[in-house]
């Protein structure tokens, strides 16, 4: 069975990338274009791990993370986070759960396939 | 529902934001079409690409090209000097069809809609043609996500105490209603983050509409409705017609 994935991103044509790009890997994804979306697709689909974008919609990215750090099930929920490395870094985000951070600015479409495989091992 | 508005002599009491930090805020929020443009462009050149596909990732990146350039002029413009500013009559709904026929494809390739209220005969204003139709843009541009078919970003003209207003009204998440003088503090705090309700919302081409409009002699400002915001500009009515 293939590992549900879900792509948290506000642009939706970057969100469609994302999802093309792991579905085309044997992923299964769900795209949420803001924080109140996703707590709702976690509720009612708890996904292997989640990718999302530091600039979301509605609650602010680090408000979700804390949301999802709160409860025992979402808090075990590896998390990949897709940002500017000039803005945020790993070490700031691994408090909250941020198992891996990917360089928007530079990234490739095998380096999230890559990032998001490394944490479902 | 509220009202508020800003205007030349309030812009100047609260202070410009310093250069430097509109420099950062600039770079951060054009990353962000930049970062789009990059992966459409992987995805346009990478393998198992249908024919379809590869016209509609072309068509993305003209499009997103296009919303990047619309900031970077609204920028290069907000730094005119009152003094090199040609101001003349405008017809008013003659520049909101142009600027709902500019966005239209934009808006239709997120499936979303743009119309402007339909209006007879309205007095023309005192402005400048190219500002006004970036702020506008601008004020398009920030509306893009907050429509659908049902309810598209309307555009409307409306006249009231020797000033034309015109609107944008969409449909989504509230902003403060002191949103410019909260834009401005941020940024000369070098917090460029993004409005945390509206994250596609330019920061920056906010508040290069507000020093426009100052440079026209106008202002401009938010109406907060239970299900939306308008964002306007207000303009003074031409006179020329009095001379008649």
């Amino acid at each position: 069975m293939s590992r549900s994935i879900l792509v948290i991103e506000s642009e939706p044509w970057l969100a469609e990338h994302y999802q093309r790009t792991l579905e085309r890997r044997g992923f299964a994804v769900k795209c949420a274009s803001n924080a109140y979306s996703a707590i709702d697709s976690i509720d009612s689909d708890l996904p292997d791990a989640v990718v999302m974008n530091v600039d979301i919609s509605g609650a602010s990215s680090i408000a979700l993370l804390h949301e999802l750090q709160a409860y025992t099930d979402t808090g075990m929920l590896p998390v990949i986070v897709c940002g500017r490395a000039s803005d945020v870094t790993l070490d700031e985000l691994q408090p909250y759960g941020v198992k891996r951070l990917v360089d928007s600015t530079t990234m490739r479409p095998d380096d999230l396939v890559a990032a998001v495989r490394s944490v479902l091992l | 529902m509220s009202t508020a508005s800003f205007g030349y002599e309030q812009g100047k009491r609260e202070g410009s934001a310093n250069d430097a930090s509109l420099i950062v805020a600039t770079a951060h929020e054009l990353s962000s079409p930049l970062v789009l443009l990059r992966q459409l462009g992987l995805a346009l050149v990478s393998e198992n690409v249908s024919e379809d596909e590869r016209k509609l990732l072309s068509e993305r990146l003209v499009l997103t090209s296009e919303r990047a350039l619309r900031m970077a002029v609204s920028l290069s413009m907000a730094s005119l000097s009152q003094q090199k500013l040609e101001l003349e009559p405008i017809n008013p709904i003659s520049i909101c069809q142009d600027v709902t026929h500019q966005l239209t494809p934009l808006f239709a390739a997120h499936g979303q809609r743009i119309a402007l209220q339909p209006r007879s005969r309205v007095p023309l204003l005192v402005g400048n043609r190219d500002l006004l139709k970036q702020i506008l843009l601008s004020f398009g541009d920030n509306a893009l996500y907050y429509s659908s078919q049902t309810y598209p970003v309307r555009m409307s003209v409306t006249s009231h105490s020797g000033k034309i207003r015109i609107g944008i009204r969409d449909y989504g998440p509230a902003v403060p209603a002191n949103i410019w003088q909260q834009l401005e503090a941020r940024i000369s705090r070098h917090a460029v983050m993004p409005l945390a309700s509206r994250p596609h919302a330019s920061v920056v081409g906010l508040i290069a509409a507000k020093r426009l409009a100052e440079l026209m002699g106008g202002a401009i400002g938010i109406t907060r409705h239970r299900d939306g915001t308008t964002f306007f500009i207000d303009l003074r009515v031409s006179g020329q017609m009095s001379l008649l």
